[in-house]
């Protein structure tokens, strides 16, 4: 057992860390880090003090926390970023224009990058580097630096980004690479056939649903009334909510008295004047409500493709709250057809066809939801997930 | 029990993507926004024989048997029927998924083409309505051209009366004058 054997030290690096980020990678960082740490794995945390993923600013002051059991190293980003070059180069890739070798390190190198950082893991020379995720300088620059201590948790999506020459380099060079999914660890595959990959994951504890009083105590501090469509992430043009609010304005238009529109998370994606009378914004959600805001939920609306595993998908089916997903997204159309709690769309009319199907029988929405959870806590536990994420580690060694 | 196979969404999908197609077919999604306040006369199809077509465009996958009256054997018939109807309800529910979309996306194609065909009719009268406007325009220009050159020339004729009537005038003034010497 991997557990039984002696624990391997893990240094985790990620480019923003801390409860109040919003974010899948930062997100799954803190929690697998959490849960390795009060599982006896020594654990510690590298990261910048950043906490804004478009300017970088240094926002915490340097130096170490202990953050849920975790000790966490903070790091400035490194001064003297052309942030006018990284966005050229980033805009270049994301519209698949022609990116030299050396221009996508330039790329690299003006993003998010902490030379002090990288000093301090240097001196980490016992410890497992798991870099998260693949997109940013933190992960890729240690990555260059210590491939033969060195894996990533990517939480890789298809995406023009995954598919240049220095990720595939990366990918392969590094000791291996824990995919959240199936379908991720396919597209590592594809993308860099050199990488060794296993399916790792994010777990979940068994927990019982918000009770009624719970959900109402939420509703009652937020002023809303439950029974609203909730979407819940970074609100962003990258995570499919441009075509949620059109989906939603045409679901509104054939039924007027459709559930409200609450949108959870940070952001500043404008909502369309069409549909902003009947959005509520509850902004950043702690941990202790969330579970709440998900139950008090008619239906979890999951516009994005871009998911290298779907956290929250699985967060509303243990709250109680079936799903419609996007069916471009084939780790979540996975997710929903392995486990009976969610639909997919493929256009604005399946939308409203699968939305009305769901809205009009409660029956099916708590079956699907008790098969989502079902499913979640028997693929992904935690006990499951360390399992695999010390087992990877011992099979890399 | 086993929740999660009690749900079979791949069944739940294939039943949404039927009654999608079938609304289309029935032209609920934007088919229909198409003809509204369009006047029936001037459609190549009236609106009665698009919803017909509409109407035949539809298959709807029906998994209900009907019952066996056989002596002693009839409810195992039914269940056998039953049975084998639902165990080929997958493939049938995407064929018949597939055939309603075509055909939603037939009728609407029609039913675009026709409005296409309305629109452009009403376009050639429209245009026939302007070229007409512009030849009575030119006709009436030419008739105030001519009418302007004709008041021109009999004021040039005036004029020229009285430059003649001026010059005798002046001729016969010359003519009764005082000699000087």
């Amino acid at each position: 057992m991997a557990e039984a054997s002696a624990q391997p030290r893990v240094a985790f690096v990620v480019p923003r860390y801390g409860s109040g980020i919003v974010g899948g990678a930062e997100t799954l960082c803190r929690l697998v880090a959490e849960n390795l740490a009060a599982h006896g794995t020594p654990v510690e945390v590298f990261t910048t003090c950043a906490i804004d993923h478009f300017t970088w600013v240094n926002h915490h002051p340097e130096g170490t926390t202990v953050e849920g059991g975790v000790p966490v190293h903070r790091f400035p980003v490194s001064a003297g970023r052309d942030e006018n070059l990284f966005w050229r180069h980033h805009t270049a890739i994301a519209l698949n224009h022609p990116v030299s070798y050396i221009e996508q390190l330039e790329w690299m190198a003006n993003g998010a990058r902490s030379e002090r950082l990288q000093e301090a893991l240097g001196l980490r020379r016992d410890s497992w580097i798991v870099g998260v995720p693949y997109l940013f300088g933190t992960a890729f620059w240690a990555a260059a630096a210590h491939p033969g201590r060195t894996t990533l948790i990517p939480c890789m999506h298809d995406e023009p980004h995954a598919r240049l020459p220095i990720v595939r380099d990366v990918l392969n060079g590094v000791v291996g690479c824990m995919a959240n999914s199936e379908g991720e660890r396919d597209l590592i595959s594809e993308l860099a056939p050199m990488a060794t990959s296993l399916v790792v994951g994010v777990g979940y504890e068994p927990e019982p649903r918000p009770s009624a009083d719970r959900v109402a105590e939420f509703c009652r501090s937020r002023g809303i009334a439950p029974g609203y469509l909730l979407y819940a992430g970074r609100r962003e043009g990258g995570k499919g909510v441009p075509l949620l609010f059109r989906n939603y304005a045409d679901y509104r238009s054939s039924n007027p008295d459709a559930p409200l529109l609450a949108l959870m998370g940070s952001g500043d994606l404008p909502v369309p004047d069409d549909i902003a009378d009947h959005v509520i914004e509850l902004g950043f959600v702690p941990d202790d409500d969330q579970a709440a805001a998900y139950a008090a939920a008619a239906v979890l609306l999951h516009p994005s493709v871009l998911e290298s595993f779907g956290m929250v998908l699985l967060e509303a089916w243990i709250a109680g709250t079936p799903a419609l997903v996007n069916g471009g997204s084939k780790v979540l159309v996975s997710h929903c057809r392995t486990s009976g709690g969610g639909l997919w769309f493929d256009s604005s009319e399946q939308f409203t066809e699968s939305l009305d199907l769901l809205l009009g029988d409660p029956r099916l929405r708590d079956q699907m939801a008790q098969a989502g959870a079902a499913y979640a806590l028997s693929t992904f536990s935690w006990e499951q997930v360390r399992g695999r994420f010390l087992g990877a580690l011992e099979a890399w060694s | 029990m086993d929740l999660h196979e009690v749900i079979d969404v791949d069944a739940v999908m294939a039943d949404l993507r039927s009654r999608v197609a079938e609304k289309k077919a029935r032209g609920l999604y934007g088919v229909d926004a198409l003809i509204v306040d369009r006047p029936p006369a001037a459609e190549p199809f009236s609106p009665e024989e698009l919803e017909r077509v509409r109407g035949m465009a539809v298959l709807r996958y029906d998994t209900a048997v009907n019952p066996s009256t056989k002596p002693v054997v009839g409810s195992f018939v039914t269940k056998v029927k039953t049975t084998l109807v639902r165990g080929v309800s997958q493939p049938g529910y995407g064929l018949t998924a597939q055939i309603n979309s075509y055909h939603g996306t037939l009728v609407a194609y029609l039913t675009r083409t026709a409005h296409e065909i309305t629109r452009l009719r009403e376009e050639l009268v429209s245009v026939r309505a302007e070229a007409q406007g512009a030849h009575d325009a030119v006709r009436e220009a030419e008739v105030d051209r001519q009418r302007d050159l004709g008041q021109h020339m009999g004021r040039v004729e005036e004029l020229v009366d009285r430059l003649q009537a001026a010059e005798a005038r002046i001729a016969d003034l010359e003519g009764s004058a005082p000699s000087q010497g």
